[in-house]
């Protein structure tokens, strides 16, 4: 099939669409079996090679220290599940602790992450804000200079914060990106909407609340879940800022379980005593531990997920 | 240990160059500075400074060997637990320590049985601080740039101007601890000698040392596998080992002799002990310049060839190659000796399980055995700069208390914490309950602690097998030559070209490389930081031997 140039300036080959022997594209005739095996098998590995890492994690935190013999290490299937070394964590109430630390900190900050974030895009996104120029630039500075680890820890002596949580939130509560992501979604929303509104009375902060941020239910979501999975992760603040070990989060409990090879003191067990799992179903359980509040969070922005990702690849 | 240099790395097959550099770095350094930043150690023990060794004689072991540096064996805790101390060491402020762990963070005070009964027999609340080991150096420096110490810092490992730095931070405990004034603190004048050699910098004692068995690294080995195979425990020669390697590899069935490639065996199957050597006039050698060096490659790309190493084993992580040798995938696991409790429990389920270590065979039967020098400190623990003389004998008595030897009711109460709530007593042995496991993990030990003891509770064998390793091998060891020297290029800009060097010998040992690749990799170094280092050792160590 050719095509005639609109300018009628010469005609050039046209790539035929794929089409079955009826003449109809591939996509409207019906299955071909074997392509549809293939896609099934594509898929199928796919999967595979995201749920069996995942299975096997899971499995392996389950396991007996048999079965991790008997397995050389990672488990698939697990016969009989046991929960010691879940048990062995969360004994003794340090892991439990962290986790209330952890989600403490990660809820706080991550709200006054996003009020800060949306206060100061929403700002640097209007026409005619005070000092809105130099202030982008301080924004963008952060960006390209980094502080470095010591000058950073003074600023937080200084400020008096050290072994105090808003130590894990102060220093990280704005991100450069986010605010530019979020600032240039604001940008989008039509003035026609904010002129009106003005029209009708309101000022900034009624504009904000009532018509910018209904708006932007899609990229506060993304930034926030950003936010979100920062302070969750975050572990080396802590141990710069956190003098008492009560006060860790969750991650950097867990991370003298997985840095360090030894479950705990075994020069002081016995051999043979049964309160010890093994050490390999120990890094498993802290593994499944630290990802399943992230887990549960995702299904309910993945709508917005989505589109919010898309904010930035799309604007020009 | 060297914060580059993790341990997980140091356990790594193929980084026998990064191992070797390790055990040196793990010592600390006497040093005089030089402008040029070769520096000294502060005299030796002939001149008084090292502190008096007095061991205790109280607690006879089961198993003692002629060879001062092979660790005594017990079966069990010596009976009736004897206390070594008086009175309470301190009834003042409470005592804040840095420090760090390789166990998990331990329950906070208020629900810590073991640490309230430590505190009730020190006298003063241990307001103790620590970081996971790998995390260690960040919070060192940041403690260090915010002028905020605590009472007891440990110093891990060298850092970059450290005799300027322990000037300026720390006490100077030469008039407290030298000679005989250590026998003011008796347990502390237990502690072996040349783990205070590596509190010495610029001629002055800096700390009190958390001692380590000198056996460092060690191959260990699947007993009852070789047994079953009707093999030695102890080949006489390289061709004897490999010979062996191949017995006890079957691909098929999924068994491996070695869950690394061996290089740190082979570089002393090779003559290469440690990463530097002197000569009598004290002209130092780089190892890795030496023909063994480069022979140890050529037969560690052969015995890859061989396939009797396991196909993941230099991409894996040591736990998992721990699990190898527990599962009899593997015969043979290399790693610290620190490291060799933990397989008991293990192992604790296997019909029949013995593990034991081997030795590197010469390369011909009946030729030279030679033996990397293991760490004679994990770190060492540091006062910080303090005026007032009744404090610090305060801090000094406390740390004499926490080094209270094997067989004290001190070393329970430390260990074990609270009899009927942390443990119970087992026949003589204290074992800890599942309470106790948990609050044992409060890091003490490592701020201070007693010399080292071999003992397994209801295990004689493994006593035994743990003792006749110390025994057969430290006689073999050849002495750190750089233990007691301070290099400051070494520490500043050695690393990094150390980790270039490193990843040469990586690329060889896994066949993508040519062997003859060796020669310009060391040369690069040498004319990059070696060369520096060579003459800052070698001017540090006539200084200090005259």
């Amino acid at each position: 099939m050719t095509t005639t140039s609109p300018l009628g300036l010469g005609t050039k080959p046209r790539k035929a669409r794929p089409s079955t022997s009826t003449g109809r594209p591939v996509w409207m005739g019906p299955p071909n079996r074997v392509l549809t095996a293939m896609r099934g098998l594509i898929l199928t590995i796919g999967c595979a090679a995201v749920i069996l890492p995942f299975l096997a994690v899971v499995s392996t935190s389950l396991a007996t220290q048999a079965e991790v013999t008997e397995n050389g290490g990672f488990v698939l299937l697990v016969r009989e599940p046991s929960l010691a070394s879940y048990q062995a964590i969360l004994s003794g109430g340090v892991v439990t602790r962290a986790l209330v630390i952890s989600i403490l900190v990660t809820v706080v900050g991550t709200l006054l992450s996003l009020a800060c974030t949306i206060g100061l895009a929403y700002a640097l996104s209007r026409p005619g804000s005070l000092g809105s120029r130099p202030i982008l630039l301080a924004v963008l500075f952060t960006m390209l200079f980094s502080p470095g680890m010591i000058p950073m820890y003074l600023v937080v002596k200084q400020l008096g914060l050290l072994d105090n949580l808003f130590a894990l939130i102060l220093p990280v509560l704005i991100n450069a990106f986010n605010v530019i992501v979020m600032r240039e979604f604001f940008l989008d929303i039509p003035d026609e909407l904010m002129e009106s509104a003005r029209i009708d009375g309101a000022n900034d902060l009624t504009i904000l609340a009532r018509i910018v941020l209904p708006l932007s239910k899609a990229v506060i979501s993304v930034i926030g879940l950003f936010y979100a999975v920062g302070y969750w992760n975050a572990f080396f603040n802590a141990l710069l800022y956190i003098s008492s070990p009560e006060k860790w989060p969750l991650q950097l409990v867990l991370r003298t379980y997985v840095v360090n090879e030894t479950p705990m003191g075994v020069d002081q067990v016995s051999a043979g005593s049964d309160s010890l799992p093994p050490q390999l179903s120990i890094q498993m359980a802290i593994l499944v531990i630290s990802v399943v509040p992230i887990l549960l969070v995702y299904p309910f922005l993945q709508k917005h997920f989505t589109k919010g990702l898309m904010i930035g690849a799309v604007k020009g | 240990m060297s914060g580059t240099i993790s341990r997980r790395r140091f356990l790594g097959a193929t980084g026998a160059f990064a191992a070797i550099g390790l055990l040196g770095a793990c010592s600390g350094s006497p040093s005089s500075q030089s402008p040029n930043g070769g520096s000294t150690g502060g005299g030796g023990a002939g001149d008084g400074l090292l502190p008096t060794f007095r061991p205790f004689d109280k607690f006879p072991p089961d198993l003692a060997s002629s060879n001062p540096d092979v660790s005594p064996g017990y079966f069990s805790y010596p009976a009736p637990p004897t206390a070594v101390t008086s009175g309470v060491p301190a009834s003042g402020d409470p005592i804040r320590a840095l420090t760090f762990t390789y166990d998990p963070v331990a329950p906070e005070l208020s629900h810590n049985a073991l640490w309230q009964s430590l505190n009730e027999a020190l006298g003063t609340e241990l307001d103790l601080e620590y970081t996971p080991a790998a995390e260690y150096n960040a919070r060192f420096a940041t403690t260090i740039a915010g002028n905020d110490l605590p009472d007891l810092m440990a110093i891990k490992g060298q850092q970059q101007q450290m005799p300027a730095m322990l000037a300026a931070k720390f006490t100077d405990l030469t008039e407290y601890l030298s000679g005989d004034a250590v026998l003011d603190y008796p347990n502390l004048a237990a502690l072996p000698t040349p783990a205070w050699l590596s509190t010495v910098y610029d001629g002055k004692l800096w700390g009190v040392p958390v001692p380590r068995s000198l056996i460092g690294n060690v191959l260990y080995t699947r007993a009852d596998m070789l047994e079953r195979a009707g093999l030695s425990l102890q080949p006489e020669s390289l061709e004897e080992f490999t010979e062996m390697a191949q017995a006890l590899t079957n691909d098929r069935e999924g068994r491996w002799a070695f869950g690394q490639t061996p290089l740190t065996v082979l570089l002393e199957t090779n003559g290469i002990a440690n990463l530097w050597s002197v000569d009598g006039s004290g002209a130092f050698t780089f190892n890795a310049t030496l023909p063994g060096y480069e022979q140890a490659l050529a037969d560690a790309v052969a015995l890859n060839d061989l396939g009797v190493v396991h196909p993941d084993g230099n991409a894996v992580q040591n736990t998992q190659r721990n699990e190898w040798m527990i599962a009899g995938t593997t015969a043979f696991q290399i790693g610290l000796y620190a490291g060799w409790p933990k397989f008991y429990v293990q192992g604790a389920d296997i019909e029949g399980f013995r593990l034991t270590g081997m030795l590197s065979p010469a390369r011909e039967a009946g030729g030279e055995m030679v033996r990397t020098a293991g760490p004679s400190i994990s770190h060492f623990s540091a006062v910080a700069k303090q005026d007032d003389p009744e404090r610090l004998a305060e801090i000094l008595r406390v740390l004499d208390w926490l080094a209270a030897p094997f067989g004290s009711t001190e070393y329970i109460t430390r260990r074990f914490g609270k009899e009927g709530e942390t443990f119970t007593f087992d026949g003589p042995d204290p074992v800890l309950t599942s309470q106790g496991i948990n609050q044992a993990t409060l890091p003490v030990r490592y701020i201070t602690e007693n010399s080292p003891v071999i003992f397994e509770s209801r295990n004689e064998q493994a006593v035994r097998d743990q003792f006749d390793h110390q025994e057969a091998g430290l006689q073999y060891t050849v002495p750190n030559p750089t233990e007691g020297l301070y290099s400051e290029t070494a520490v500043s800009e050695g690393a990094s070209a150390q980790q270039a060097l490193t990843a040469t010998e990586v690329e060889i040992v896994l066949g993508n490389r040519p062997v003859s690749d060796w020669g310009a990799a060391v040369e690069s170094y040498m004319s990059a930081v070696g060369n520096t280092i060579k003459s800052e050792y070698e001017e540090a160590w006539a200084q200090l031997n005259g």
